[in-house]
């Protein structure tokens, strides 16, 4: 069992003291991506989010212009927490397939942990929220795209400048099948054939296929 | 004409409009009305097609995907039959040449292709269940690279066909996202990369890219 899986999904709150209920605010969050994650954001309404969140429509105007800002601080957290997760996974310390593998586990375990959020992030972002959403969603995909492209070191031949980009779609388009199925808990079980969809552009394919087979006996052993 | 011959234009008007109204208004934006005016029907005319505006939508999209779907099914064919006789190089021509075809089809309408990726699957959760769903129509014309990548002693990923079809998705969604569809015939020989480069490595799939530009 992984990182996030002590633990039931979707009862993590975003490093709060364990004992501390959700405010108001957390919960009108947390049943805004569970609601998007259901209906999609387009059928989305705040009577749904605020029913979810036995939270007044007041309260939610207190804390929310509207549908679009809750959207967003929902998609907002959870790409601080990936951001998080991803970080501490990377330390400088490590060697880069070590980096690698971290990060790739502990963002697959975090997804898993929450998939509503998850949703949110890799799917309805993507292409069902305002322009505002994409633009966080993009600029998330950046991050990753730089940190992966430094594989192309190891390169033997010249990739073309969108592979990694590609590469990273290869693995979200695997992530968004299980989302949207609602098998959220199958994620961390993509880890090999996602390292193999990010290392094939840059390394000879045998290498690849290597990494592979060492990402699934981490998955196996559970450690 | 025949009133079975107006219903039947009138549908036809009605598809080819959907879309391009969705994009254009957005959802919030259209109503039947506004779709049959500009169609050029009488919204009782949609309504006897359709029931209502969003079947018609979800008719419209329907079609474009099947279309889609029969563009690179016919360019795969294509590009199949200019190849040589080895199996691999044959596959290798057939996956460029549908996806050649795709792009070019994208690339000529870029309204539809917004329509494709991006308005109609933000109406809802289903809606975008049929976009993925179109995706996943293409992964049955990779498997045979799974099966020459066996024949060379190569035992791919289980997901290798979603893993290729994602990536050159990836790459396609950010042009027409970004407003650059009509560029990604030109950007065809490096989705090609990203396509192949799971199932034949990146030393053959870079001569692939590079046969592709010279073959522009």
């Amino acid at each position: 069992m992984g990182t996030w899986g002590a633990e039931p999904p979707e009862r993590r709150t975003t490093g709060i003291a364990a004992f501390t209920p959700p405010s108001e605010r957390e919960r009108l969050v947390a049943a805004m991506a569970a609601s998007c994650a259901a209906r999609g954001y387009a059928a989305t309404r705040i009577a749904d989010v605020t029913a979810a969140a036995a939270v007044e429509r007041i309260s939610f105007e207190q804390h929310f212009a509207d549908k679009a800002e809750c959207a967003l601080s929902a998609l907002n957290e959870t790409l601080a927490e990936v951001t998080r997760v991803v970080a501490g996974a990377t330390g400088p310390e490590r060697a880069d397939w070590e980096k690698l593998l971290g990060a790739l586990r502990a963002l697959l375990e975090l997804l898993a942990a929450r998939p509503s959020a998850a949703q949110l992030a890799c799917a309805e972002a993507r292409q069902s929220m305002p322009p505002e959403a994409y633009a966080l969603y993009a600029s998330g995909i950046r991050v990753l795209v730089a940190l992966l492209d430094r594989t192309r070191a190891y390169a033997s031949v010249a990739a073309p400048a969108s592979a990694t980009r590609g590469a990273i779609g290869g693995a979200e388009a695997l992530i968004r099948r299980e989302l949207l199925a609602g098998r959220a808990e199958r994620l961390p079980g993509l880890l090999p054939d996602i390292v193999y969809g990010l290392l094939v552009p840059y390394l000879d394919q045998r290498e690849a296929l290597r990494y592979a087979e060492l990402a699934r006996e981490t998955v196996n052993e559970g450690g | 004409m025949t009133a079975i011959e107006m219903a039947s234009r009138a549908r036809e008007q009605l598809l080819e409009a959907a879309l391009i109204a969705l994009g254009e208004d957005g959802r919030e934006g259209l109503d039947a009305a506004r779709l049959a005016a500009r169609a050029g029907v009488a919204e009782a005319e949609l309504t006897a097609a359709f029931t209502d505006l969003d079947a018609c939508l979800d008719a419209a999209y329907a079609q474009l995907t099947a279309r889609l779907a029969g563009v690179v099914r016919t360019g795969c064919e294509r590009g199949r039959a200019g190849a040589d006789g080895a199996p691999a190089a044959r596959w290798t021509a057939g996956v460029r040449g549908g996806l050649e075809a795709l792009l070019a089809a994208l690339a000529t309408d870029p309204a539809q292709a917004v329509a494709l990726v991006r308005s109609y699957p933000a109406l809802g959760a289903a809606q975008r269940g049929r976009y993925e769903a179109f995706l996943a129509e293409f992964t049955p014309l990779l498997a045979e690279g799974r099966r020459l990548a066996a024949t060379h002693g190569a035992e791919l990923p289980e997901e290798i066909e979603l893993l290729a079809v994602g990536a050159a998705e990836a790459i396609t969604f950010e042009a027409v996202e970004t407003g650059q569809a009509a560029a990604l015939p030109e950007m065809a020989p490096a989705i090609l990369f990203s396509l192949l480069v799971p199932f034949i490595g990146a030393t053959a799939a870079a001569a692939e890219m590079e046969k592709a530009e010279r073959g522009r």
